[in-house]
C-alpha cells in the first residue's frame, strides 16, 4: 500500500513546523479524517524532559511529544482493531520522520483515552477527562471554563478552572446522538460525507423545524419521510443539526455553561454544529489554532512532564 | 476532585447520578445501602500529582443502564417518584439523582 | 358479526378477521407511506384465505402506531387488546413482551387479561426489531438463514453493544471485516437484544407464563436467547405478529368487556382511553 504525503507549513502555539497529511492508495472511508503528522522546527533542540502523551480513542489515536512542556511533534491516526498496534503506529509515524528521535529519548509517557488500560509500556494511565481539561488549558489559555468534546463514539462536557483542573464533567457514551458516528450515520441517508454535511446544513434560506427524534435511527426514518415530501437535502441536514444541538446543549447545561467556551474532538471541524451551538448558548467557541483532536494527548504529555519532575525531585 | 456525573442521555431521556467527590469522605454508606449493589469506592482518578483518596463511584457495568438498575429505589418512568437509598444515606449530601 | 382488526406498525401492517366463532383469517402487508392502502392490502391478504369478501366485514378496528391516520370505525390501544385476546387464547399469560420493529413493551397481565403494569421503549432504537432485519442486510442472508445459523452456535461474539443500535452496527461491520463467522455475529446480536429486553421484563416482574408477541415472536433464535437470559420458559402464541390485530377485531365483538372500560393507570403512567369510537 503506497502512502502519499501532502506537506504544508503550519504553526502550533507559536512554533512553526511541517504538517504532513497522509493518504493511502486505497480509498479511505468517507468519515475518517486523514492521518496527520506534524514535526516542529524545534524538534531537535536540547530539552531537560521529553514527555509523550498518547490518546487512544475509539475512532482515532493521537500522540503528542513535548520538550520541556512545549509541543515538538504530534500525530493523529485512525484507531484500528488492536489498540497496542494503533498506539505503536501513532508513535512510529513520528519517529520515522525525525532522525535521532526514538522511543528511547522519551523520559515519561502517559496514556489516556478508552484504550489506555490495554497499554503496558507507558509510565502512567490518566483519565481522558483530566487530559482534555489540561490540554484545553494548554492550547486555549487560562480563560477557558467550559469544554465540549465530541468524539467518534462519545460526548463529554467538562468544566475546568484557570489551571485546567476539572471541576465538573459528564460523559455520554451510551447513545450515538451527538457523536461523530451518529452524524456519519445520518449523513448516509443523504448520501454525503461527514465533511460535507455540516456546511450543507448552514446553506439554507431559513431554519426548518428540528427533527423530533433524539435517536439517530429514528431521525433517519424522519429524514427519509421528509425527503419523500420533497424537502431539500440541505434543509434535512439543517433539521438534524438543530436537533443535535438541542440535545448537546442540555448536556452542556448540566455542568453550567460559563465563558470562555471551547470545543475539542473531531466534531469541532463541523461548522453546522459549531455555529448553531454558539447561537444557542450565546457564546462563541474559542478559535483553535491547532488540530482540536490532539488536546487529550497534549494534556497527557503535559502531565507526564510534571510527573517526571516529581519523580526526579 | 470534581463533580462527576454517571449515567446517560438517550432517546428516552436523561438519567444522571451526580457525585460531589470534593464532599465525599469515603464513608462507604452508599455502597452498603444500595439494593442493586451499584456503588464502589475507588481512588480519585483526578488526583494526578497528589495522592488520591477513596471516593464513591457507580460501578462501570451500571453506568449505561442506571435508569433500570436503580428501579428498586427510583421509578424508571422518570417522574421522580421513589427515594434513592444512596442519596438518603449520604451524610454530606454528595449524591444527587436527576430523576 | 364479522369484524376486522388492523395493526398499523411502522414497518408492517397486520390484519385479522374474526366472527363469533373465532379467527377466520390473518394477513400482512408492508406499511409503506399510505396507511389506508396498507390496511386494505393486509385485509385483502387475510380475506384470500377464508371465503369472506370485503363487503361482509361489519366493523373495522385499527390499532398500533398508525391507528390515528386511517379511516376506520374504531381505534383501540394495542396493549389492552393484547390483554383481551391473550385472555382468550392463552389465559395463563402473565408477563408479555411485545416486540415490534421500532418499539418494545413489557405488559403484566392479570388473570382476567387486565393490564396491571407496563413499561415501554419507543424512543431508543436499542433492542427493537428493526436491528434484526438490518442484520440480514449486513450479513447478506435471508432471515430464515440467519435464524438457523444462530441456533447452530452455542456462543456468539461477546460484549456486543447492548445500549445503542448505531454503535452495535459499527461493531457488526467491523466483525464482518475481521471475518468473524456470521453465525457467531448473529448469535451475539440476538443475545444483546434479548439482554436489553430482559431489563424491560424484569421491570414489570417475570411471572410465568412468559410470552413474546409481535413480529419478533416469529424468530425462534430470539426466543431461545431470551429464555437463556431470563432462565424461564418463554412461550409464543399462534400467529404472534397478529395478536394485536386479532385483539382489535375481538374488541368489536366484546364491546362491553371490562377491559374496554379500563383507563389504564399504572403508577404515574396513563395510556389513552381504551377505545375512541368515531362517529
Amino acid at each position: 500500500m503506497s502512502v502519499t504525503a501532502n506537506k504544508q507549513r503550519t504553526t502550533v502555539r507559536g512554533v512553526e513546523g511541517d504538517l504532513y497529511e497522509l493518504t493511502t492508495a486505497t480509498e479511505r472511508a468517507d468519515w475518517e479524517w486523514p492521518t496527520s503528522v506534524w514535526i516542529g522546527d524545534n524538534v531537535d533542540e536540547d530539552y531537560d524532559v521529553r514527555s509523550l502523551g498518547i490518546d487512544i480513542g475509539s475512532t482515532s489515536t493521537q500522540t503528542v511529544i513535548m520538550g520541556d512542556k512545549e509541543v515538538i511533534a504530534y500525530s493523529s491516526i485512525r484507531t484500528g482493531s488492536q489498540t497496542s498496534t494503533s498506539a505503536a503506529k501513532s508513535e512510529e509515524v513520528i519517529y520515522e520522520r525525525v532522525e535521532g528521535l526514538s522511543a528511547d529519548d522519551i523520559d515519561y509517557s502517559v496514556a489516556t483515552g478508552y484504550g489506555r488500560v490495554n497499554l503496558t509500556n507507558v509510565d502512567k494511565a490518566i483519565t481522558e477527562i483530566a487530559c482534555h481539561g489540561k490540554g484545553a488549558n494548554y492550547f486555549y489559555g487560562p480563560s477557558v471554563r467550559t469544554l465540549l468534546d465530541m468524539g467518534g463514539q462519545d460526548l463529554k462536557t467538562i468544566k475546568i478552572d484557570e489551571k485546567g483542573k476539572v471541576q465538573n464533567f459528564l460523559m455520554n457514551d451510551k447513545c450515538a446522538a451527538g457523536t461523530g458516528r451518529g452524524v456519519e450515520s445520518f449523513a448516509e441517508v443523504l448520501g454525503v460525507s461527514i465533511e460535507e454535511i455540516g456546511p450543507m446544513s448552514l446553506d439554507v434560506p431559513t431554519d426548518p423545524a428540528p427533527v423530533s427524534s433524539t435517536c439517530v435511527v429514528f431521525a433517519k426514518d424522519e429524514a427519509t419521510a421528509l425527503m419523500r415530501e420533497n424537502m431539500a437535502p440541505n434543509d434535512v441536514a439543517a433539521a438534524y443539526h438543530l436537533s443535535l444541538v438541542e440535545n448537546v446543549v442540555e448536556l452542556l447545561e448540566r455542568v453550567d455553561v460559563e465563558a470562555d467556551f471551547a470545543i475539542t474532538g473531531g466534531i469541532a471541524k463541523n461548522p453546522g454544529v459549531v455555529e448553531r451551538l454558539e447561537r444557542k448558548i450565546g457564546l462563541e467557541a474559542l478559535e483553535p489554532d491547532f488540530d482540536p483532536q490532539i488536546a487529550g494527548a497534549a494534556g497527557a504529555a503535559f502531565f507526564g512532564a510534571g510527573l517526571y519532575a516529581q519523580q526526579q525531585g | 476532585m470534581p463533580e462527576v456525573n454517571y449515567g446517560y442521555k438517550d432517546g428516552a431521556g436523561s438519567w444522571f447520578i451526580t457525585v460531589d467527590t470534593n464532599a465525599c469522605d469515603g464513608c462507604n454508606e452508599c455502597v452498603e445501602v444500595c439494593p442493586a449493589d451499584m456503588w464502589e469506592l475507588e481512588e480519585d482518578e483526578f488526583a494526578i500529582l497528589e495522592a488520591g483518596e477513596l471516593v464513591a463511584a457507580i460501578k462501570e457495568e451500571h453506568r449505561k443502564s442506571v435508569r433500570y438498575d436503580c428501579s428498586p429505589c427510583k421509578s424508571p418512568s422518570g417522574d421522580g417518584s421513589g427515594t434513592a437509598a444512596c442519596a438518603e444515606a449520604c451524610h454530606v449530601d454528595a449524591i444527587e439523582l436527576s430523576w | 358479526m364479522i369484524a376486522a382488526g388492523i395493526d398499523i406498525g411502522s414497518d408492517y401492517t397486520q390484519a385479522a378477521i374474526v366472527d363469533d366463532d373465532g379467527l377466520l383469517g390473518i394477513g400482512e402487508a408492508r406499511t409503506g407511506f399510505d396507511l389506508n392502502k396498507a390496511g386494505e392490502r393486509a385485509i385483502a391478504d387475510a380475506l384470500s384465505q377464508d371465503g369472506v369478501s370485503r363487503g361482509d366485514i361489519d366493523v373495522l378496528v385499527a390499532t398500533g402506531e398508525g391507528r390515528k391516520s386511517v379511516d376506520v370505525d374504531k381505534r383501540v390501544t394495542s396493549y389492552t387488546v393484547i390483554g383481551l385476546v391473550l385472555n382468550q387464547e392463552w389465559p395463563s399469560a402473565r408477563s408479555v413482551l411485545m416486540m415490534g420493529a421500532k418499539n418494545a413493551a413489557a405488559l403484566k397481565l392479570s388473570e382476567t387479561g387486565m393490564i396491571l403494569d407496563f413499561d415501554e421503549n419507543d424512543r431508543c432504537a436499542a433492542g427493537v426489531g428493526r436491528f434484526l432485519s438490518d442484520l440480514t442486510r449486513f450479513l447478506d442472508m435471508s432471515l430464515d438463514e440467519v435464524i438457523q445459523a444462530t441456533r447452530e452456535v452455542d456462543e456468539g461474539v461477546e460484549e456486543l453493544n447492548t445500549q445503542c443500535a448505531v454503535f452495535a452496527e459499527s461493531e457488526v461491520i467491523s466483525l464482518i471485516h475481521e471475518n468473524v463467522s456470521p453465525a457467531r455475529i448473529s448469535r451475539g446480536v440476538h443475545d444483546a437484544i434479548a439482554e436489553r429486553n430482559s431489563a424491560l421484563l424484569r421491570r414489570i416482574g417475570i411471572e410465568e407464563d412468559v410470552l413474546v408477541v409481535g413480529g419478533v415472536g416469529r424468530n425462534v433464535a430470539f426466543i431461545e436467547a431470551l429464555e437463556d437470559i431470563i432462565e424461564t420458559p418463554v412461550h409464543v402464541p399462534d400467529h404472534p405478529a397478529h395478536v394485536a390485530a386479532h385483539g382489535a377485531a375481538l374488541s368489536a365483538l366484546f364491546d362491553d368487556a371490562e377491559q374496554l372500560q379500563q383507563d389504564i393507570e399504572v403508577g404515574s403512567k396513563q395510556t389513552e382511553r381504551f377505545s375512541d369510537s368515531i362517529k
